[in-house]
């Protein structure tokens, strides 16, 4: 019994050393580490979806501005920086967006929505929403165009 | 190293031992008919719409980044879109005339072989496809050109080698009716999926469109999407109870009355949780295949996660 501690305690331990020092060289912190694995909890994680959304702004309050255009759904189909998804209106072309000044134009289209086209998804009204949450979304958008519009790159510089 | 020291280099080592074993060693095969498993909750069948995994560009390339998203979702089943399976002709310089011909020249001229290897990889994951869905009428996604009859016909082909029992896509009336020979051809479903657009006279969009195509051929089946239904400011539970028959699977997701737009799980106008409790306490075997369009900044994973965390709850109450 006591040789075999002799060997086994030392074995053990190199085992565990080399874990650790494994585990440590492991990348942690990924985003999607706190819940794939766990999908039967009750306690999910919130996280941040830098891949997608892209590292945040320095300018916090654009930042908040881009948070509230992927939150309200608006990204999913005119795209994050503003390449559409499928048959959405393309906002760098806009002209309603052109000519919206401080979300005067684009405030109207959120709050009634598109309900008459021949889109197969009408532009869903957006009436709940208040009205910094509109005046959010209108600035975001006209940062994007902005910057796409003068990008030869589609979203480069917006991810940043 | 004496007894003392090997207990405080052990101690000291715990931590990353257990966080070890779930960082980057799994000790227990994957096993597929595990995860077929996960899917049914308190009788439900539920499944995973991947356009819900937004972060993820539709293409053959992201495919087995798909299966993963799914994998860990916990679930056993999906819909799979023909993106995530045709390639693309999009070649600088081509014109969508000549896009779409070699899109065409594929879809007749692939062999069986490649819809078999696809398959593969689902049932190796453990995923049944439930429906193959794909636009066969002039859409964007179309190009707005029809699908030819012999592509049809390819499709639905596929679509069966996939092990997909139904065809879906976002048509209307007119394309449904065109395509039944085709789905009755291959003992297929031809299964009909509702929209909002309320100023489209063809479209699918409250509950007589949907009547209107059951009458077409026994193998019509509805897609009943409860997101488009509430913001044409349709009675989801009133639809189900009169049509579960004929529903071949729900697409369960939010949103707001009065072309609304879609809102979290629990925050919208869609009666989720009755729709749920409806499902279960009839035992009708309707899969529920979880879509949402609200927006999030979290990963794809945690958002799918939670909404299915959300129905979950619902149906143990």
């Amino acid at each position: 019994m006591h040789t075999t501690n002799k060997i086994i305690y030392p074995l053990f331990s190199i085992v565990i050393l080399i874990s650790s020092y494994v585990f440590t060289g492991c990348k942690g912190g990924s985003k999607q580490a706190l819940v794939v694995n766990a999908p039967d909890t009750t306690k999910i994680i919130d996280d941040y979806d830098t891949a997608y959304v892209g590292i945040p702004l320095a300018d916090t309050i654009m930042q908040h501005n881009k948070e509230a255009f992927v939150i309200y759904g608006c990204a999913y189909c005119h795209g994050l920086y503003l390449t559409p998804v499928g048959e959405a209106t393309d906002l760098r072309k806009s002209t309603i967006v052109g000519a919206d000044v401080n979300g005067n134009l684009i405030g109207k289209i959120l709050r009634n929505g598109i309900p008459l086209t021949p889109k197969s998804s009408p532009m869903p009204q957006f009436s709940d929403l208040k009205d910094e949450e509109i005046q959010a979304i209108s600035a975001y958008i006209h940062y994007a165009r902005d910057i796409a519009n003068n990008s030869s790159s589609d979203s480069g510089s917006l991810k940043k | 190293m004496n007894r003392r020291e090997f207990s405080r280099i052990s101690l000291a080592c715990i931590p990353g031992i257990s966080m070890l074993s779930g960082c980057i060693s799994n000790p227990s095969p994957f096993d597929p008919s595990a995860l077929m498993a996960k899917s049914y909750v308190n009788g439900v069948q539920f499944g995973v719409q991947p356009f819900c995994y937004h972060d993820l560009v539709m293409n053959i390339a992201n495919r087995k980044s798909l299966i993963e998203k799914v994998k860990q979702n916990g679930f056993g089943l999906m819909e799979l879109h023909a993106r995530w399976c045709e390639p693309k002709f999009n070649e600088p310089g081509m014109s969508k005339e000549d896009s779409r011909k070699k899109v065409r020249e594929w879809r007749i001229s692939t062999p069986d072989s490649y819809y078999e290897n696809i398959r593969k990889e689902f049932d190796e994951a453990g995923i049944s496809i439930l429906n193959y869905y794909v636009d066969m009428d002039a859409s964007y996604f179309n190009n707005y050109m029809d699908y030819t009859d012999e592509e049809v016909d390819a499709t639905f082909k596929a679509a069966k080698i996939l092990g997909a029992g139904a065809c879906v896509g976002s048509e209307g009336q007119k394309s449904i009716k065109r395509l039944v020979p085709f789905a009755e051809k291959h003992n297929m479903l031809i299964s009909v999926h509702n929209h909002s657009n309320l100023s489209d006279l063809d479209a699918f969009n409250n509950e007589q469109s949907f009547i209107n195509a059951f009458a077409f051929s026994p193998n019509v089946r509805a897609t009943f999407d409860t997101r488009h239904y509430t913001a044409a400011n349709g009675d989801c539970i009133e639809f189900i109870k009169k049509h579960h028959a004929l529903i071949r699977n729900i697409h369960l997701g939010n949103r707001k009355k009065d072309q609304g737009r879609s809102a979290r799980f629990g925050e919208g106008d869609t009666p989720l949780v009755e729709i749920l409790k409806l499902v279960r306490d009839n035992q009708w075997p309707i899969p529920v295949i979880i879509e949402f369009e609200h927006g999030t900044i979290n990963t794809s994973v945690t958002e799918v996660q939670k909404t299915y965390q959300f129905c979950k709850n619902a149906l143990i109450s």
